[in-house]
């Protein structure tokens, strides 16, 4: 099912993609715009993101991949207006339908959580209310919106809950939850983030905290949900194969970055731009194929304070919907060198 | 991991508590329940216990010993004594519980919005909550009992603008802890409002820390009563009292007639150690089980 999905929308490609963004004459659902964001450390300012720019259609997931601490799940939380209070956004636009979030105090924010974006946490055990049944945590933003009764919540809990794939869901509406499994903590998650009917949901590594076989669960009502829904996805993750299976374009982050991102997945994991790109893919043990040495970076992003502060260049286009940042000299021998001394090291 | 907290629940109370050894814990609620509940009992059902109104003087029977006729003996008043317990108990016992729900409400409510918030808001309220514990409990109660005059209104009023504080600190720094937790945020970006995250899924997480507190506080609460009530300050005189009894008494004590004063002061000791133990009790019931 969903690879058929997938296979449809990669034979419409980016000029697809493109044609029906310029005809449909609208907005795009979310559109990041140059977004800087910075710490506030000991009286300085570091940039923690630096002119991220993508955006999100209708029906598209978007992947969001790097290594720990390029700014992903950062990204995710400033198009939230979740940033805690260390950090700020310096400049630039986070447009939902056109509509500018961070316009008019907070006000347009609000007015997009829970009904416009929504969001899934990497840690159900820890984004879930301990002390409130999960039907009515389900329940509760709509409740809240619609003035509903504790039993019209109730049954479209349970509704909710079928449709994120828990059995028997009657028996576990007015359970805890301790009381329930990791899978089944992500799934009442899942359903409260759809249950009030978003047009973009964002993960946050929606299945690092769970083991390989519920995580493949996950995986899968995810795209049954993207099926149902016809919502955007921006997924975060740095789990390539998850990328592959499940998203239709990707975006690759390093250092606070955007270093390369494609409307076309597929064209750009064969053929990848920018050397960190190129590192990261390499870094991909591969089982079928001919047998290669494993590849890798030998060193992690630098901290916060140790980046360049100097004004990055803007993306290069490839090819349209293909954006490449241009790499400097030093990142290049940097990146290539890295996947040597791997190789040597090996 | 699950699976544990899955067995636990099912297996209830008794054995989360004997799992992790702190069987110690429900004994203490068990004595200190039965200890609360009878001293309750007792001072709802007063009128049935006793043929005495504790107001009731009899001068034909003033200073007497323990009888038949008087379980516990008269006052210098031929007031009855165990009728006098009885009803100081529903005094006493009434302010001290009623002095601690509006604290804990008041002190729940702002602290859940002021660690919730943080900013200006939070910097005021707890320099205001500074300003309060600077100065010493009784201090603070006595002067403000001054000021408003005796009777069960200012007592009440006194402690409540006192030991609201201690609620606010304690829900303040649980509320910080959980605001900045993935839970949080989930919820705001469910597009909760403001409102509804703080007292529909922050306080229900954070209300059983000021609940424990609250069982102790009631303890010091009753102290605090019969204190006042004994140095005059506190319970206008014909209204039956522990603190005011042990005053009253305190004078023929010499005279070898020591029940009026012993038995008051037992009833305040037996009475705190039953909340005491309630409330140590409760701590262990309800500590945190994140």
């Amino acid at each position: 099912m969903n690879g058929a999905g997938m296979a449809t929308r990669k034979t419409d490609g980016p000029a697809g993609a493109g044609g029906e963004r310029a005809s449909a004459g609208q907005a795009p659902l979310l559109e990041i715009d140059r977004l800087c964001v910075s710490a506030h450390i000991n009286g300085q300012d570091w940039r923690a993101l630096e002119n991220i720019t993508l955006r999100v259609d209708r029906g598209e997931t978007r992947g969001l991949v790097g290594e720990s601490g390029s700014g992903k799940s950062l990204t995710l939380r400033a198009a939230m207006g979740l940033l805690p209070g260390s950090l700020s956004v310096t400049s630039g636009a986070i447009r939902f339908k056109g509509r500018d979030l961070l316009a008019d105090g907070g006000k347009a924010m609000a007015a997009v959580r829970g009904t416009g974006i929504a969001m899934v946490f990497q840690e159900p055990a820890v984004a879930l209310n301990p002390v409130m049944r999960v039907g009515r945590q389900i329940t509760d933003s709509v409740s809240a919106r619609r003035g509903w009764g504790r039993r019209q919540a109730r049954e479209f809990a349970v509704e909710l809950m079928d449709q994120v794939g828990i059995r028997d869901p009657k028996r576990w509406v007015e359970a805890y939850p301790h009381q329930l499994s990791g899978g089944m903590r992500q799934r009442v998650m899942i359903a409260s983030a759809i249950a009030c009917g978003p047009e973009l949901i964002f993960c946050d590594e929606p299945t690092t905290a769970l083991d390989v076989t519920v995580q493949s669960q996950i995986l899968k009502l995810f795209s049954k949900l993207q099926a149902d829904l016809h919502a955007g996805f921006l997924y975060v993750t740095h789990d390539l194969s998850v990328v592959a299976e499940f998203c239709s374009s990707l975006s690759v982050m390093y250092a606070g970055r955007i270093v390369e991102q494609s409307d076309d997945l597929k064209a750009m994991v064969q053929a990848p731009v920018h050397p960190y790109t190129r590192a990261l893919l390499g870094a991909v043990p591969r089982i079928k194929g001919p047998i290669q040495r494993l590849r890798g970076l030998s060193s992690s992003a630098p901290p916060l304070t140790e980046r360049s502060q100097a004004p990055t260049a803007p993306l290069a286009e490839v090819s349209p919907g293909w954006q490449v940042a241009p790499a400097s000299p030093e990142e290049v021998e940097l990146f290539e060198t890295g996947v040597q001394a791997w190789e040597a090291q090996a | 991991m699950t699976e544990v907290m899955i067995e636990k629940k099912r297996a209830g109370l008794m054995s989360r508590i004997g799992r992790t050894g702190r069987r110690r814990g429900n004994t203490h609620l068990l004595i200190g329940a039965v200890i609360v509940g009878l001293i309750v009992l007792m001072a709802i059902c007063a009128p049935l216990l006793t043929r005495y109104g504790p107001i009731d003087q009899d001068f034909t029977a003033t200073l007497q010993g323990p009888s038949w006729t008087h379980l516990l003996g008269t006052d210098n008043l031929g007031r009855d004594l165990w009728s006098r317990i009885l009803f100081g108990a529903r005094t006493d016992l009434f302010l001290a519980t009623v002095a601690v729900a509006a604290p804990l409400v008041i002190g729940t409510a702002i602290g859940a919005l002021s660690g919730y918030f943080g900013g200006w808001f939070d910097t005021i309220i707890m320099r205001i909550a500074d300003i309060v514990v600077a100065f010493p409990f009784y201090v603070l109660v006595i002067s403000l009992v001054f000021i408003m005059g005796n009777g069960v209104g200012s007592i009440f009023a006194a402690i409540s603008i006192v030991s609201w504080v201690a609620y606010a600190r304690i829900v303040r720094a649980e509320t910080m802890v959980l605001s900045s937790t993935d839970f949080v945020d989930a919820l705001k970006v469910g597009g909760l409002g403001s409102g509804r995250i703080v007292f529909r899924h922050l306080v229900p997480n954070v209300v059983s820390q000021a609940i424990v507190y609250a069982m102790s506080d009631i303890v010091a609460n009753i102290g605090v009563i019969v204190t006042l009530s004994y140095f005059g300050m506190g319970i206008v005189p014909p209204t039956p009292d522990w603190g005011s009894m042990m005053a009253d008494g305190q004078p023929f004590f010499a005279g070898g007639y020591y029940g009026l004063m012993v038995v008051p002061a037992a009833a305040v000791i037996v009475t705190s150690f039953g909340l005491s133990l309630v409330g140590d009790g409760l701590a262990n019931v309800l500590r945190v089980k994140r």
